[in-house]
């Protein structure tokens, strides 16, 4: 049976109506149309769903839209003020760290709560930082060199 | 992979998550971070009727220290608290480091560290979606009669895979268990059951809520190893989890525990290599001795894509470097 929920999504509260057996991932994506979070596998081994809850990356694909409730959610498309990319976004596609772009939003966002928390880290801390974004494309080294790129400033 | 339906409930004491399991018995599981149990419903490994989601009794994460010398860390504890609490680093780095290797940082911000001792054992043949797994016989895991890994074999050989278990048990921590009938406290060794279908002595009405840990001795030193493919993400091929204790003034080894995780269906604490090393005078060729031992004293099967040969000889390998780490924090500390 369907249950009204109050999420909190990019800094707007929208008010829905779902199964709890619905996830995260899936009510983002098909009642939201935010479609940046990805379904990469469905079992939290990619890190494509990766979304930030209370600043934090979290895997949307193992999380349930009814447990979400009360907690702050950003996804992707919350990070570009109006018009204007991030300054991570924009590094990504200065250092050619997008190739197919379907690891992009999750590892941005990861990268974001990262560098939140670690402003001038070192490489191998951001290699350790992504470990849980997949990336079948780029071999991670321009992404890598984009994430640094952000923290020196 | 769509979740199948369920009734959800959102207890807000712990005594409210007991009744809710009294009343739909094994028609109900709990929740906690649900980073594994979303995962078999989605693979139609399991299909609760109702989920009774612990995450709405916020009392359960703490680590406090315990009056009577230890710590006392709630089950409902996130693992990237554990990794990241300046309270278990000083006092238990090996907890930290186990917390620390488990999956992805994604997942630890939402894993419980209860969540991962009660972690169910895992095979390439078991956990699998439905769709793969319709085409092969059930094996014992599921209710079968027999075993994918082990042909021939008597029960199931699926392995406990939690990192943080090893760890847990060489330090000698206990569980505390509730229920609408009371709780009661058991020793992590004898938590688990080493049978792969059911690797642990929970009910299907009990709830795990406290991990109980004791201060260790002064000259004492702990660490955790992890093999697996990748340095994130993957389940350990194996984790060695070691504490060592030198006796004060003569600096012989006094107490050692070594506790293998991965290759068995719970950890193994290997107690013919402990024997090895206890009152006697450490050197770098008693512990690759201890080590050679433990290698001999485990059974390993080939399974989930590892050679048991490769296995046997990665035990020695990581037992080793283990002993030897453990040994320098115990004469630093």
């Amino acid at each position: 049976m369907k249950q009204l929920i109050e999420l909190d999504v990019n800094g707007e509260v929208y008010e829905l109506a779902v199964e709890p057996r619905r996830t995260l991932l899936e009510v983002l994506r098909e009642n939201l149309g935010l479609t940046g979070a990805k379904e990469g596998c469905d079992m939290g081994e990619c890190g494509t769903c990766t979304v930030l809850m209370e600043g934090r990356p979290v895997l949307s694909c193992l999380i349930l839209a009814v447990e979400s409730q009360g907690k702050e959610i950003l996804t992707i498309e919350g990070l570009a003020k109006v018009g204007q990319l991030s300054a991570l976004q924009q590094s990504f596609i200065d250092h050619g760290a997008i190739q197919c772009g379907f690891c992009t939003p999750g590892i941005i966002l990861t990268a974001k709560a990262f560098l939140d928390e670690n402003p001038h880290p070192g490489k191998e801390e951001v290699k350790r930082a992504i470990g849980g974004n997949l990336c079948r494309c780029t071999g991670y080294v321009k992404i890598i060199e984009a994430i640094l790129a952000v923290a020196q400033e | 992979m769509r979740l199948p339906g369920f009734d959800h409930f959102v207890p807000g004491t712990i005594r409210e998550a007991c009744d809710l399991l009294r009343d739909h018995k094994d028609k109900a599981k709990v929740t906690a971070g649900g980073t594994d149990l979303l995962v078999r419903m989605k693979q139609k490994l399991l299909t609760p009727a109702f989920l009774v989601n612990l995450k709405g009794i916020p009392e359960f994460e703490y680590i406090s220290e315990d009056q009577g010398g230890g710590l006392r860390i709630g089950a409902l504890t996130r693992l990237r608290i554990i990794e990241g609490s300046s309270l278990i680093k000083d006092k238990f780095s090996l907890l930290a480091q186990a917390a620390g290797r488990v999956a992805t940082l994604q997942i630890r911000n939402v894993a419980t560290v209860g969540g991962n001792l009660c972690l169910d054992s895992r095979c390439w043949y078991y956990n699998q979606s439905h769709f793969w797994r319709k085409s092969r016989p059930l094996c014992y895991k599921r209710g079968g009669d027999l075993c994918h890994v082990v042909k021939g074999g008597d029960r199931c050989y699926a392995l406990c895979q939690a990192d943080t278990a090893p760890v847990l048990m060489a330090l000698g921590a206990r569980v505390k268990v509730m229920s609408f009938e009371g709780e009661r406290v058991i020793a992590l060794k004898d938590f688990f059951t080493g049978e792969g279908r059911g690797v642990n002595v929970l009910q299907p009405h009990e709830i795990l809520t406290e991990i109980q840990v004791p201060f260790l001795p002064s000259f004492s030193g702990g660490v955790y190893l992890k093999d697996s493919a990748r340095d994130v993400i993957d389940f350990p091929i194996l984790g060695v989890g070691v504490v060592l204790t030198l006796e004060s003034g003569n600096g012989l080894c006094g107490e050692v525990k070594i506790v293998l995780g991965a290759v068995s269906s719970a950890p193994i604490e290997v107690g013919k290599a402990e024997k090895v090393l206890k009152g006697e005078k450490l050197t770098e060729g008693l512990i690759e001795e201890a080590a050679r031992v433990a290698s001999k004293e485990v059974r390993p099967f080939t399974q989930m894509g590892i050679p048991a040969s490769y296995k046997r000889r990665m035990v020695e390998v990581f037992t080793k470097r283990a002993l030897r780490e453990a040994w320098r924090l115990a004469r630093r500390s």
